[in-house]
């Protein structure tokens, strides 16, 4: 039955699922082992297809479309309790200043929470300040930074020195990604991972996770 | 030689006297010619005398008329909302398609008149008269399939494309014919190469499949009308575009700019025999934050790769971002001039 409703979302098929997941319900499967078994592993094959180079954002989109209309029946059924066993971790995120598009973004967002993760997303256009501040006061422990254009990419270095300087570099894991970063990017200006695509990011941000000390 | 026949040499898959240079760069200029980013933009001189002024200053051999992006600028007129982002670059921020009934509600702009978009056809034409026929005037016009993304929202759009394609089909005509007619108004007023700009339909976000059935006829079209009123087409698309070399060539274009992504090598065997490559150094990593010596190097390393044999005009590998050093900007035309010799004195060593 998982491996039915996973398949299915491989393949688009929206209806399917979202059929299937009744099905599952009714047939007593509990909500956290649809998401975990079924749907996480179903949106992590797309991204290892899109990192191959067999879909593309489009069918990404799509996936997490899917993947949003499963969460809306299965999260009502499950308790706080039961949510909170299923997070793996908090995660910030957003586009820095000056960066309308969240494309890129919202993908990762849409995989990180299918990978079980508490994700506050900040959205785009977002400035150094507000950046810092999420820092401060939800204490996460991956900041996500993402930048689509040349002119802006030169905001995520700006929020790395700017952590340094109020000495919360330590508190925070930043990984960076977008369209024009690179690796080399992500190195020069002291980042701890790069997202080449949004299947990468969310395997690096579980690597990446551990405690904040702060 | 004029850098106006330096340019149209390489655009013929020639050599003249040097490997052209002409860095993307549009707004960055202000900081050349020594004035606030904040404090520029409010009148058409204004922005002219930047984009003149940038060019002076370094001597490269083309000059872009342009700001902010066109698809913004067209989006606007076609009604889209622009916001002021945080580092005061307006983008697109509300999009007016929804439904079928949207797109015939859609009005097509008159460039002369709609939006912001005669104040930017004025640029084109202060620039030109200022130039003349000594340099080349480059002009960007949105992609019709990026612009048809920025009518609907980008999102939504790209799911369209899976679940209602004859929507997104209607939607990029329309799309289309406005590309058309500022491309026509931006040649009346000068401009001698007209870019088309697609990073939507980059390899990065939709497939070579989509890109050849959704973007590539619409550029076409746009294409067509660019030739017949006499001007050279262009194309940019940013990322990685590798997967889809051949069928940019297939556009009609005479020039690809190449992102700093694409390999250039790799460029210039697939394509280079069919079309002038415009690329390709880093503009974050090396123009923007390194060293004059750094890019110089680089700058060598692009002519070696793409430029031996002409058919090669160096530039950034995307838009020069604001801040960028004109040391830097600098190398990239110390680096054109002095390849020749420098190949010489290699074959001082060797015979070749």
């Amino acid at each position: 039955m998982l491996e039915e409703i996973a398949k299915a979302v491989v393949n688009l098929e929206e209806e399917k699922v979202i059929a299937l997941i009744n099905t599952a319900i009714s047939k007593g499967l509990s909500p956290r082992d649809i998401i975990k078994f079924a749907l996480t592993s179903g949106i992590k094959e797309l991204g290892e297809m899109y990192s191959q180079g067999v879909v593309f954002i489009p069918h990404l989109i799509l996936g997490g479309e899917i993947l949003q209309r499963s969460l809306a029946i299965l999260e009502p059924l499950m308790t706080d309790k039961e949510k909170k066993y299923a997070y793996s971790g908090k995660v910030a995120i957003g586009t820095v200043a000056g960066d309308l598009h969240d494309l890129g973004k919202n993908l990762v967002v849409t995989m990180l929470k299918s990978a079980g993760f508490e994700v506050i997303d900040l959205g785009r256009d977002v400035s150094t300040e507000q950046f810092l501040k999420i820092v401060k006061e939800e204490k996460p422990q991956l900041l996500c930074l993402s930048a689509l254009m040349t002119t802006t990419m030169v905001r995520q270095r700006e929020v790395i020195k700017a952590l340094e300087k109020e000495g919360l570099r330590s508190c925070v894991k930043v990984l960076v990604g977008g369209a024009p970063v690179s690796r080399d990017w992500a190195r020069k200006i002291g980042a701890d991972g790069y997202g080449e695509d949004a299947f990468v990011a969310v395997t690096l941000a579980e690597k990446l996770i551990a405690p904040s000390p702060c | 030689m004029t850098p106006y026949e330096r340019v149209y040499t390489a655009i013929e898959l020639g050599y003249a006297d040097f490997t052209p240079v002409v860095p993307q760069i549009t707004y960055a200029t202000c900081i050349l010619v020594g004035r606030e980013f904040e404090q520029s933009g409010g009148n058409p001189k204004d922005l002219a005398v930047s984009l003149i002024g940038g060019w002076k200053k370094v001597g490269y051999d083309g000059i872009y008329s342009g700001w902010e992006a066109s698809f913004n600028l067209l989006a606007e007129a076609m009604g889209c909302k622009l916001t002021k982002g945080n580092d005061g670059l307006p983008q697109v921020n509300t999009h007016p398609v929804e439904t079928e009934e949207d797109i015939s509600r859609l009005i097509l702009p008159n460039p002369w008149q709609d939006g912001r978009l005669p104040f930017h056809l004025e640029v084109t034409k202060l620039i030109k008269d200022y130039v003349k026929d000594e340099v080349p005037v480059f002009s960007y016009v949105p992609g019709p399939f990026t612009l048809a993304g920025l009518l609907r929202g980008s999102e939504k759009f790209l799911l369209d494309i899976l679940r209602k394609p004859q929507f997104v089909k209607k939607l990029i005509d329309v799309a289309t014919e406005a590309s058309v007619a500022f491309a026509l108004a931006k040649i009346k007023s000068g401009a001698d190469i007209i870019v088309v700009a697609d990073p939507t339909a980059s390899s990065s976000i939709i497939s070579p499949e989509m890109f050849k059935s959704f973007s590539l006829p619409a550029i076409k079209k746009v294409f067509k009308s660019v030739v017949e009123a006499g001007a050279v087409p262009s194309l940019h698309i940013c990322g990685n575009t590798e997967p889809i070399l051949e069928l940019m060539v297939e556009s009609g274009a005479k020039i690809l700019e190449i992102d700093h992504l694409v390999d250039l090598r790799i460029a210039k065997e697939k394509v280079g025999s069919r079309v002038c490559l415009q690329g390709n150094i880093d503009p974050s990593l090396e123009l923007l934050m390194g060293s004059p010596k750094e890019v110089y190097s680089s700058a060598l390393q692009c002519i070696e790769m793409a430029g031996k044999q002409g058919g090669f005009i160096l530039s950034s590998g995307c838009e020069v971002p604001l801040n960028t050093p004109w040391e830097n900007l600098v190398a990239m035309v110390e680096a054109s001039r002095n390849y020749p010799l420098r190949r010489l004195e290699s074959c001082v060593r060797r015979d070749c």
